[in-house]
């Protein structure tokens, strides 16, 4: 191949990587503004719907208590697993709508793992539904939430409450 | 000609201007070692050892039938951490570079199916897919790679391939400068949707209203600073201003380079803050921000230039 030759074959060459890099930034940052316009979270596409509802005063949600003994109640954090991860409070959303085996299932796990937590005389696990405001303060903390229990994990497997 | 054409001509032309090759250099450097500190500090652990029940795949995770085990997790935070730190060193690029993505991906992605889609890594991972697009280009300066080459040619004694290992040039190009700035619109894009959508769902009241205080009221244990902020409705309302101003405002850097001072800080006390108030970690996001943004090669010159005129310390007097 001649130097003219080769010079005309980099410029093309040139040429098609500079199409394939527009084409790529065109795909590329349209997907970044439909994924958020079309609330689309693929990760990590993401919507970024960031804090962007407002939040309401009422708040519920879910809290577990492990029973041990005759009547000794421990709180058992599943709720509050670290880095914000909210894998019980999803759990729960579906839970009433999960079949009974499913939910067996979800209860066995919960009370093997407060078991190895509190150890052997753990009876059940009660899971609490919970509301509270959260303007309603007491000094640095808000004021206690109101606790209705929802579900029972036992040996016996999962019974809702009456 | 018409307007929307003369307009995707600038666009065009501002995205595929000509750039200097330290600067992607620089970039590469600096989104692959904070790539490797991610994956060094992360704890995918807590994740990978959850009951079944609570994996929730979202995206490409559905390929996976469960989670991935802590043993498989380990493998690839330590070889996400090796291919990260050859791809910042620029060491055979093409495959360090990508086997450095699948493993953030995989592993982000666990982090993402636990029910909760963490955003904090969403930025870093969308530029470093821009840094994979634009192929070897990111490895033609600040590179080992060359120094191995010469180091390995005189340990032979061969004799050198003159054009191959002489110092080359620095020749800006195209090739160089459209990672950067579409790296640079992402970024941007990230925060201007993120206060878009603000706008979009709450519009003004997320201002006016109580949803600050509410947002750093609702947390198990509230830091000092964030009681300190929602016990004072004023201060509430004068931060989730700043913070939509801040976003919303954001794609200004890519037409005013003059406010990258002003802005690129702004967002990283904005970081700071949230992680101090709310415990959320967005250093990633931050960081991919100064990395992208900064002019390195300047940076690095003013540097040298300002430790050039600071005179030589003397020794001590016996």
């Amino acid at each position: 191949m001649t130097p003219v030759n080769e010079g005309t074959s980099s410029a093309r060459a040139g040429a098609a990587t500079q199409r394939h890099a527009r084409a790529f930034v065109g795909v590329f940052l349209a997907t970044i503004v439909v994924c958020a316009l079309a609330t689309w979270n693929l990760w990590p596409f993401s919507n970024w719907d960031l804090f962007s509802r407002l939040r309401t005063d009422r708040q519920t949600g879910w809290e577990a208590l492990a029973v041990v003994g005759a009547s000794r109640e421990r709180a058992y954090p599943i709720a509050s697993l670290p880095d914000g991860y909210r894998g019980f409070a999803l759990v729960m959303s579906d839970f009433a709508r999960d079949s009974v085996a499913q939910r067996d299932a979800v209860c066995e796990t919960w009370l093997r793992d407060a078991t190895r937590r509190f150890g052997l005389r753990t009876r059940r696990v009660s899971i609490f539904h919970v509301e509270w405001l959260l303007l309603d303060r007491r000094g640095n903390r808000e004021a206690p939430p109101h606790l209705t229990l929802a579900w029972t994990c036992s040996a016996k497997g999962v019974r809702e409450a009456a | 000609m018409r307007r929307p054409e003369t307009l995707l001509r600038l666009v065009d032309g501002w995205v595929f201007a000509r750039e200097d090759p330290r600067r992607l250099a620089a970039v590469r450097i600096g989104l692959c070692g904070l790539l490797a500190l991610r994956f060094a500090i992360a704890d995918y652990g807590v994740v990978a050892r959850l009951p079944a029940s609570f994996f929730h795949p979202v995206f490409y995770m559905k390929l996976f039938e469960r989670m991935p085990s802590p043993e498989v997790a380990t493998v690839l935070q330590i070889c996400g951490i090796v291919a990260a730190l050859l791809a910042a060193a620029g060491l055979a690029l093409r495959l360090s570079l990508p086997l450095a993505v699948v493993c953030s991906l995989v592993l982000n992605g666990m982090l993402n199916s636990a029910g909760r889609v963490i955003v904090g890594d969403a930025v870093l991972t969308l530029c470093l897919l821009v840094l994979l697009a634009c192929g070897t280009a990111a490895s033609e300066a600040w590179s080992l790679g060359e120094h191995l080459r010469r180091a390995l040619q005189r340990f032979r004694r061969a004799p050198a391939p003159g054009p191959r290992i002489a110092p080359s040039p620095i020749r800006s190009g195209e090739r160089y400068g459209w990672p950067i700035r579409t790296a640079m619109i992402a970024i941007a894009l990230a925060y201007f949707l993120a206060g878009f959508q603000k706008w979009r769902y709450s519009g003004l009241p997320w201002i006016t209203s109580d949803n600050l205080r509410l947002i750093l009221y609702d947390q198990a244990h509230p830091s000092g600073l964030a009681l300190f902020i929602a016990d004072r409705p004023l201060l509430a309302h004068v931060f989730a201003a700043g913070s939509l101003l801040l976003e919303t405002c954001f794609p200004l850097v890519l037409f005013l380079p003059r406010l990258r001072w002003l802005l690129i800080p702004g967002v990283v006390a904005m970081h700071v803050g949230i992680r101090i108030a709310l415990k959320l970690d967005y250093s990633a996001q931050w960081l991919a921000a100064v990395i992208v943004f900064v002019n390195w090669p300047v940076a690095v010159a003013w540097v040298r230039h300002a430790m050039a005129r600071v005179p030589m310390p003397r020794e001590a007097p016996r």
